[in-house]
């Protein structure tokens, strides 16, 4: 399971989309699982070549939307995906992975599938 | 022995810090390298040589560098202060600590411009010295204060059974040299400490990832050369304050009407001393016997098609 981010100035896609959805690709399937501490926003952004901007942007809004976590002097960690009630994470897990079952049933890829939950729940 | 030996074994010391590429001096010695790449057990194409070559070269120039600069503050020193018969012990330390201060200065300076081009590869998680040392070598690194303080608490709670009209300051020098050497490998493990987390907030910059990968591997090395140094000042703490007891007790006035007493205070320092250097080392060294190299590869680059499957 890969944990490193590649990002290509050929590619149609801006930078920051470029890490955000590499990010997301790798939590979703387990590489960059819960408590995963990331890279600070200022060695993430020397290491690709990216404006602190564009780093702190993208761990802004992943936290915004559920997936990171920051925790002061401790950084940036991947964050938990529902520690409230155990069953019910159970549940989304098996419906998530069914979901995502189907969806590469139909052809679709893992990168498309994340596009479609995203764009279905409004980000 | 005389100090125009120590200046050539210094000298041969110095050469042997840069066998790849002689500190960027000459073309690199590719039986060298290709030993280097066995060792490591990365591919190494074509495109790749560059950039490996330019990191090793700046690690060997600061290295050596760093410890010609130490050896030579040393030996003047030593000069200086008339300590001729130590000129061997802080001469190498010091050439040691300075080749691999060194090491860790070209990771530290390394400016590796990056292509606007061409793509550029990162890790999505933080890393630790856990990723990069086995669990014998950081056992090892942890325990070198412990048990350069052990030793010199050792020498002196024996020294002091032996009353001090008895002594009669026979041991005092050494004890303090001790202490100082105690003291000096606490400030030298704390600074490697404080240095190594320096180290990993770094960047890496790289276009693939062999080349990180590659990277990682000269960053555990110039890790573990850093980290070596404490260690090797925990190995000499010991040995001074084994030998600061053992002056006393071999002293013909100290061991007059005392001959059992010092016996069994000499035999318990040394089998302190021997126990504080082999506890120390004995986990380090067995990480040694195996694939310590290796270690970054399994830790961060497990399941790439780098370390095959995942091993």
């Amino acid at each position: 399971m890969s944990t490193v981010l590649r990002i290509d100035p050929a590619d149609p896609a801006p930078p920051y989309e470029q890490l955000r959805s590499q990010l997301i690709a790798q939590i979703a399937g387990g590489s960059l699982p819960p408590g995963t501490q990331l890279p600070p926003v200022r060695r993430l952004a020397s290491d690709l070549g990216l404006s602190h901007n564009t780093v702190a942007r993208t761990y802004r809004e992943m936290e915004a939307a559920g997936f990171l976590r920051t925790l002061g002097r401790r950084g940036t960690i991947v964050a938990s995906p529902s520690p409230a009630d155990p069953g019910i994470h159970q549940q989304a897990v098996e419906l998530t992975r069914r979901y995502v079952g189907a969806m590469t049933d139909l052809g679709v890829d893992r990168a498309a599938v994340l596009g479609y939950v995203q764009r279905a729940s409004g980000q | 022995m005389s100090p125009a030996i120590w200046i050539a074994v210094g000298v041969a010391v110095l050469c042997a810090l840069a066998p790849i590429t002689q500190g960027g001096l000459r073309r690199s010695n590719e039986k060298h390298l290709q030993g280097y790449v066995r060792k490591v057990r990365l591919p190494l194409p074509a495109e790749l040589r560059a950039p490996l070559l330019r990191r090793i070269a700046a690690r060997e120039r600061w290295s050596v560098l760093g410890g010609s600069v130490a050896f030579t503050v040393a030996f003047v020193v030593v000069l200086a202060a008339g300590w001729r018969e130590q000129t061997g012990v802080v001469t190498m330390l010091a050439l040691g600590i300075g080749a691999s201060v060194g090491g860790v200065a070209a990771i530290m300076t390394g400016r590796h411009a990056l292509n606007p081009d061409a793509p550029r590869v990162a890790r999505a998680r933080a890393t630790s010295l856990r990723d990069y040392l086995t669990p014998g070598e950081l056992l090892t690194i942890r325990l070198a204060p412990v048990a350069a303080l052990a030793s010199v608490v050792a020498a002196t709670v024996l020294l002091a059974v032996l009353s001090p009209g008895r002594t009669s300051g026979a041991g005092a020098g050494p004890s303090t040299v001790a202490w100082v050497a105690a003291a000096a490998t606490l400030l030298v493990w704390a600074a490697s400490e404080l240095v190594a987390r320096r180290v990993l907030l770094r960047p890496q910059h790289a276009a693939s990832q062999l080349e990180l990968a590659w990277d990682d591997i000269c960053r555990a090395d110039a890790l573990r050369g850093l980290f070596a140094n404490a260690v090797i000042m925990a190995v000499v703490t010991s040995i001074t304050a084994l030998f600061a007891v053992g002056m006393t007790v071999t002293d013909p006035q100290v061991r007059h009407g005392a001959m059992d007493l010092t016996l069994v205070l000499g035999l318990v320092m040394l089998a302190v001393s021997t126990a504080a250097i082999l506890g120390m080392l004995v986990p380090g060294f067995v990480a040694h016997t195996g694939p310590y190299r290796q270690r970054v590869l399994r830790r961060l680059w497990a399941g790439s098609e780098l370390t095959g499957a995942g091993s």
